[in-house]
């Protein structure tokens, strides 16, 4: 596409907002989207390939909420890696199937030195314990713990509105 | 049983939807009144004349009635023609034979009691009825619907009697045509789950419909998802005919026996997968949903045929995994950084253990709040907060202090520096 449109456009964000408590579970889920945009379906279904591609949406697909699938146990692993060693070993974290979130975070002088954050699921605490034992043996990462979740509070996703631009 | 949540097209008459509309209420459903067809007297009423006068006259040994309005039209052309009472008196001397039970009860009113009425509630079921009696050199009355096949009569005539056929009334199309238009539109909406045909003309007349609106392409897809409901044999040949299969058809042909077997057909769908259980199918659902969700205008048959299953049960599974909470949601996941939320922290808080729900419940309150977490550490309550700039997130981390009375110290703020992966995914297989 050679078109200049900023990516995501008005139209763009129009899209994932209607879309954004998810599709309807009829034959054809994006018409009622598509006609109320005054769009094709394909025009919709073009646009999110799109922005799939450019990585404004990091995927498309369905949301799992791990413990009704048998993944009681979240585990948030705090870890403190050396700076010059800290990409390297989150892209290395990033590629594992188990984690799924990792960040480096900023850290608090005196209060908080943990510097890289990863999330692993599993079925048991045991399961959790053992995944982080093996990834930090072989990571090198020696300074860490495993902040383990008592009850989900909140977990809802942030509201995008009619509005809201880039 | 039970058609709780499910909406049940009855497109009978409204003068005969009463019984169906009330059968699909007692078992909890929503019947749907759409009258496709409208009984009307004859327009030629000279046949069904002759065969009143044929029965006045002694000529008559059998009279068989098809329906209730064939009973109804036949006692009327009798009484416009001012042989009511020798028709009703010679009739006693006739075998009167009703189709079913609703048959029976119309000729209750006109006091012929005890009619035969075969075991099966069809054309078949009389023929099947009547082959046992000698039927050679016995003339049958036939008073029934203007249009319909011969079968029955030519059955009869194997057997070797005279069949004087005529027609009763008319099935035609509705005067008003406006709720015909607007159930077309329902059903393509997807509004409706289930059509319950009680005749062949109800087929017909919903394909016709279809074609005069210009629906006919997405009608007939839409009947290809709804559960097709035929009350006998003769409904779901007329429907097999016409290309469509009906799921359902009862044993008995009443529609009492339909309502109860349309909800039999849902239980027995619903059984395939108890309350909280997750099936080997329902695992290769959420896989696929998960991680390959195909970007098309009909992604739920793309994802069927993948699976090897067919889009109803494909959709009625997922609708079932959004209900127990297994599915959060199927759609696009942005990247909050690219749709304008640049900023984003993770926030650890010192909660004193009395005060965790009163304070988790302010702080959950917040929109740009999400992730909340009781977990087992000094600081307790963890929480993200995602923002258009570092200034929103500040705003909000002084109004959470001002109305929770919690202190700097207590306060852990750790923003993203950068995102390594996020990537919810779980693998299922």
């Amino acid at each position: 596409m050679n078109s200049p449109r900023p990516i995501p456009d008005n139209l763009d964000m129009a899209i994932m907002t209607s879309l954004q408590t998810g599709i309807e579970l009829k034959d054809e889920p994006y018409r009622d989207v598509a006609r109320n945009l005054g769009l094709s379906q394909e025009e919709i279904l073009s646009r999110i390939r799109t922005l799939d591609e450019a990585g404004v949406i990091r995927r498309f697909g369905a949301s799992i909420n791990p413990s009704k699938i048998g993944f009681q146990a979240n585990g948030m692993v705090v870890c403190k890696v050396p700076r010059e060693r800290l990409t390297e070993v989150g892209r290395q974290l990033a590629d594992v199937k188990e984690v799924t979130h990792c960040y480096e975070r900023e850290t608090v002088p005196e209060v908080w030195s943990y510097n890289l954050f990863f999330m692993i699921h599993g079925p048991t605490r045991r399961s959790v314990e053992e995944i982080v034992a093996t990834l930090t043996r072989k990571l090198a990462i020696e300074e860490y713990e495993i902040i383990f979740s008592v009850k989900e509070l909140k977990k809802t996703s942030l509201t995008l509105q009619e509005k809201s631009g880039p | 049983m039970s058609l709780r949540g499910k909406v049940v097209a009855v497109v009978r008459p409204p003068d005969q939807a009463k019984d169906l509309a009330e059968a699909i209420e007692s078992l909890g459903g929503t019947p749907y009144v759409a009258p496709l067809i409208e009984v009307k007297p004859t327009k030629r009423p000279e046949a069904l004349i002759e065969l009143v006068k044929a029965t006045v006259a002694g000529k008559v040994d059998i009279i068989v009635f098809m329906s209730r309005n064939g009973v109804l039209q036949t006692f009327e052309a009798a009484e416009k023609t001012g042989l009511a009472d020798p028709f009703k008196e010679s009739i006693k001397g006739v075998t009167v034979v009703a189709v079913g039970p609703k048959t029976r009860q119309e000729l209750d009113k006109f006091n012929v009691t005890e009619p035969m009425v075969p075991s099966e509630y069809s054309s078949q079921g009389i023929v099947k009825l009547l082959e046992k009696e000698d039927l050679r050199g016995k003339t049958i009355a036939l008073p029934r619907a203007g249009v319909v096949d011969n079968s029955l009569r030519a059955a009869l005539q194997r057997l070797g009697a005279d069949v004087i056929e005529a027609a009763a009334y008319e099935i035609g199309p509705p005067s008003d045509k406006s709720l015909i238009k607007k159930f077309l539109e329902d059903l393509v909406a997807e509004k409706i789950d289930t059509i319950a045909f009680t005749s062949p003309s109800t087929v017909k007349s919903l394909l016709k419909h279809a074609e005069e609106f210009s629906l006919t392409k997405i009608v007939n897809e839409r009947l290809r998802r709804v559960v097709i409901a035929a009350i006998g044999p003769t409904t779901r040949k007329a429907l097999e005919d016409l290309g469509f299969k009906a799921q359902v058809v009862p044993s008995e042909y009443t529609v009492e026996a339909l309502a109860k077997e349309i909800a039999a057909h849902f239980q027995a769908r619903d059984e395939q997968s108890p309350s909280g259980e997750i099936y080997d199918l329902d695992r290769r659902i959420l896989q696929s949903l998960q991680f390959n969700f195909p970007l098309v205008v009909r992604p739920w048959d793309a994802l069927a045929e993948r699976l090897g299953i067919d889009p109803q049960t494909l959709i009625s599974r997922v609708r079932r995994l959004i209900d127990l909470g297994v599915i959060k949601k199927i759609g696009p996941f942005p990247d909050l950084k690219r749709v304008g939320f640049k900023a984003s922290t993770l926030i650890g808080v010192k909660v004193p253990h009395e005060r965790v729900e009163e304070i988790a419940e302010i702080v959950n309150r917040f929109s740009n709040v999400s992730h909340s977490y009781l977990r087992e550490h000094q600081y307790n309550l963890w929480f993200t907060i995602t923002a258009r700039d570092t200034q929103e997130i500040q705003n909000t981390i002084d109004l959470l202090k001002k109305k929770t009375g919690l202190q700097d110290e207590d306060i852990l703020n750790l923003p993203v520096v950068s995102t390594f992966k996020t990537d919810v995914r779980f693998n299922l297989l």
